[in-house]
């Protein structure tokens, strides 16, 4: 099924009266499980979409400069996927999109951003989010994104865990808390700890692993908990990437455990490289078949005991392992 | 090169294993555990069901089949006989049947020339024919005479004792009970005993007693071999096997009254007598008159001294009646296997017929049931496969009963008597029955409820499905319903049916045990490196 191009946004009249929250809505009443893909711009969104279709083209990925292949114009494209019996669809939405939507402080509850992202949660499968490593550890590069990669992710979850009924976790937009008295912030996150969990499997993709080859592990002082190690190179193929994000972004791994009941974290959307010399030794993204398999898996048979039960056992049961990054493994060879 | 999500086989065996192991498990310890039967409370049991199973086992082979007693002898001699009567003598001794027919026709009142030609007939074995010439006798002119009065001449009295004897085995063989003239003759030569003793005729004692044995010659002969007791067992055999036996209220009260009530253990069958009477009476009256009459005839002899009758026949039946009084108070059944025993044994070998034998044999096969010994019982020669299939089957369910170390291994289902055959199973069942009953019959009443469900618990476990006897029903009557349940459980279907349940429980717990351990597997593994390793290199 191709993907539908949404057109232009007409005058908006009531909750869907966006196109884009009209157009899942269509789909929301067709019985369709909604996977939402949310990332900032350039962390490869769209591409894995093509890759979930099938539409995977090893050369553009071997063109650089062409990577990132930016979403349609209207900034907004859903991807239909019948998968047995079940009717799934990702809203894939433009990156730039999403830094409007979060840079944007002052954001009422009829902004076609926020009502696309009421419907969305409305009838929620599954949520995918992309993480671009590269872009925590350069603070420098492309106007420095690292806090606005953190930031978002753990707003969109602790909103979403709120049922899109809390606004709080989009309109605090960085604002400086509030001396003595209690922040906004504050009290929605008080008000969302009350609530379950987000019961939707949600899987975290560490986006374009190929690039990160060869990768030097960043100094002690972009990141700080790590012991230092001095020419530790970055192989995706043997890292864990549990213990990766663990180490590199415990933020992320954090508002996982905190907000959200049941998720994965991986590699993803990438080619394979050699461990020495960095050239392609296959000629197929991986991560990809196998993650959309679980989404869909944990969507439909969804674990009783959270993620965050299983991780606080082993941190109890093998302590060493979380203390620092243990040295790759190449491919092959079992732990 | 299809890669799939890690499911590790041990994963998947886990909602296999889990429930399996969990049913076996629960199968097991419920079927242990058991508290010891007490060799003692097996040894004590009266295994009324086993014994019950055992006697049907006889009842099949050898069934009951009282012995009646025909003694044939023809009149000796007259005082001054007639002319005719010595052609009479004259034709027996030259067995001419056909003068005394003619005679017989000539003189019809006389009782001499049909008991001469019957007896002719019944020596040589025409007997049908023997009861046709008594017969027509007894509806001839002097008959009616003969028979109701009571005051006649010895001779003619003796000779009608022989006549009603034999009209009346005839007609019981012949199975043609010819209401008015079959109990005339079954009971009329009994009071011309007394009549003969009355007026102390030869040979005869004054106020000879009915409990006595007394000869009975016929007319002109010193000896014989016919005796009171023939004509007493006959009609204890008539009252047995005659359907329909009725007599008047007024006879009843005079037969069942009793001047005396003596200990039952003394006296077993005045208690038999009397609970005969409120169970019986209507359904089989002639069974009521037999053990009344065996009753008095038994207590009279213990009362002079006398011991048991000293006839064959008269022990075997009296005994055969002993063995079907028995159950009526199942309290004396020691005592009145006491006293068959004695029977049996002066019973001895009898007259060794046939159908003695056989009744003979049923009863040592049922002695065996109710006071089992070690050894099988001695069977008559030409004894049929059947019987000494049965005599066998007995002797091994028996020494089984004896044993409580076999007895154990039985209850607990360890199939050791293979001689019993396809009589195994309702065997079993009854056995387990008997014990589950002692079991709960011992529980005292004033035990703890912890005490009487343990004792249900363990009773059920016998049972292994089996269904309750009263002891076991009136010990889980006074229980709560839960608790009954609960004792339930380690029955063979409960403990089946819990297995089964919790195999399921389990399976459900394995199947969500599987999902949860795989999604920590996910947790910890790398799709990507797990997909990466499925590209083969160049």
């Amino acid at each position: 099924m191709p993907p539908r191009v949404i057109p232009a946004p007409a005058k908006p009249t009531g909750l869907a009266a966006s196109p884009e929250a009209a157009q899942v809505a269509d789909y929301l009443a067709d019985g369709f499980q909604i996977f939402l893909v949310a990332g900032i711009e350039g962390t490869g969104k769209t591409h894995l979409m093509e890759t979930f279709r099938g539409q995977d083209q090893l050369d553009r990925v071997q063109d650089v400069d062409g990577f990132l292949m930016p979403t349609r114009p209207t900034g907004f494209e859903l991807h239909p996927f019948p998968h047995g019996k079940r009717k799934a669809i990702f809203v894939d939405t433009s990156g730039e999109r999403y830094r409007k939507l979060y840079a944007v402080a002052e954001q009422a509850e009829d902004k076609p951003e926020i009502q696309l992202l009421q419907v969305v949660s409305q009838g929620l499968g599954g949520l995918i989010l992309l993480l671009k490593l590269q872009d925590l550890w350069d603070p420098a590069s492309e106007g420095g994104k690292q806090p606005r990669v953190l930031t978002n992710i753990v707003r969109l979850l602790r909103w979403l865990r709120g049922g899109g009924r809390l606004g709080g976790g989009l309109a605090e937009g960085g604002r400086p808390e509030g001396g003595g008295q209690r922040s906004l912030p504050q009290r929605v996150d008080a008000e969302v700890e009350r609530m379950p969990l987000l019961k939707v499997p949600v899987l975290l993709l560490i986006s374009q692993a190929d690039r990160l080859h060869g990768h030097l592990l960043p100094s002690p002082k972009n990141a700080p908990w790590v012991e230092p190690s001095p020419g530790r190179k970055v192989y995706p193929a043997g890292e864990d990437p549990l213990l990766l994000l663990h180490h590199y972004a415990p933020e992320v791994l954090a508002a996982l455990e905190k907000h959200v009941h049941h998720f994965h974290v991986d590699f993803s959307h990438s080619v394979v490289t050699d461990p020495e010399s960095g050239k392609v030794v296959a000629d197929r993204s991986c991560g990809v078949a196998l993650a959309r398999e679980w989404l869909l898996e944990a969507s439909e048979r969804p674990p009783f005991l959270p993620s965050r039960f299983w991780l606080k056992l082993d941190r109890r049961l093998r302590a060493a392992r979380w203390a620092g990054l243990p040295p790759s493994r190449p491919l092959g060879e079992t732990e | 090169m299809s890669v799939r999500l890690p499911r590790p086989a041990w994963l998947a065996w886990l909602r296999y294993l889990l429930p399996a192991a969990a049913a076996v498990l629960v199968f097991f310890l419920l079927g242990g555990g058991e508290a010891e039967l007490s060799p003692a409370l097996l040894a004590e049991s009266p295994f009324a069901a086993t014994r019950e199973v055992e006697r049907g086992w006889v009842d099949q082979v050898l069934p009951a089949d009282y012995v009646t007693t025909l003694v044939i002898e023809p009149p000796c001699g007259l005082e001054d006989p007639p002319s005719w009567a010595r052609s009479a003598f004259a034709a027996f001794a030259g067995k001419d049947e056909q003068t005394l027919s003619r005679l017989a026709g000539d003189n019809p009142g006389s009782w001499l020339p049909p008991l001469l030609w019957s007896q002719l007939l019944l020596e040589s074995g025409a007997r049908p024919r023997a009861l046709e010439v008594l017969r027509r006798f007894a509806s001839g002119p002097s008959y009616k005479r003969l028979a109701e009065q009571a005051s006649l001449p010895p001779d003619d009295l003796r000779a009608m004792i022989h006549f009603w004897h034999r009209v009346a085995v005839l007609q019981h063989e012949n199975n043609s009970h010819d209401a008015k003239i079959f109990w005339q003759s079954l009971k009329n030569p009994i009071g011309r005993v007394k009549v003969l003793a009355g007026a102390g005729a030869n040979g005869l004692p004054r106020d000879a007693p009915t409990w006595d044995q007394h000869r009975l010659p016929a007319p002109g002969c010193a000896n014989t071999r016919l005796s009171s007791f023939d004509l007493y067992n006959n009609l204890l055999v008539a009252y047995l096997e005659v359907p329909g036996f009725q007599e008047t209220d007024r006879r009843r009260q005079v037969e069942f009254a009793r001047a005396y009530s003596d200990p039952p253990a003394k006296n077993p069958w005045q208690a038999a007598l009397e609970k005969a009477r409120r169970q019986e009476l209507s359904r089989r009256e002639g069974f009521v008159w037999a053990i009344s009459n065996a009753e008095r005839l038994l207590r009279d002899r213990k009362a002079n001294r006398l011991g048991l009758p000293d006839h064959a026949a008269l022990s075997l039946n009296l005994a055969l009646l002993a063995s079907e009084a028995a159950p009526l108070v199942p309290a004396l059944r020691e005592a009145f296997w006491r006293e068959i025993g004695e029977l049996i044994d002066g019973a001895g070998a009898g007259d060794a017929s046939p159908e003695f034998m056989a009744s003979l044999t049923r009863l040592r096969l049922l002695r065996q049931i109710e006071q089992p010994f070690a050894g099988q019982v001695p069977l008559p020669p030409g004894a049929g496969d059947e019987v000494t299939a049965t005599a066998g089957r007995l002797a091994a369910a028996t020494a089984a009963r004896r044993d409580p170390a076999v007895l154990e291994r039985l209850l607990e289902g360890d199939r050791q008597l293979p001689a019993l055959g396809a009589a195994e199973g309702d065997w079993l069942e009854a056995l387990s029955q008997d014990v589950a009953a002692a079991l709960a019959a011992a529980v005292p009443a004033e035990a703890s409820p912890a005490e009487r469900q343990a004792a249900l618990r363990q009773a059920r476990g016998i049972l292994r499905g089996a269904s309750p006897p009263p002891e076991v029903r009136e010990l889980a009557g006074g229980l709560p319903l839960s608790t009954r349940f609960a004792a339930g459980w380690r029955s063979l279907p409960a403990r089946i049916l819990l297995a089964l349940v919790v195999a399921a429980v389990f399976f459900v717990i394995g199947y969500l045990a599987e999902r949860e351990l795989r999604f920590r597997l996910y947790l910890w593994t790398s799709f990507y490196r797990r997909e990466a390793e499925g590209i083969p290199r160049p």
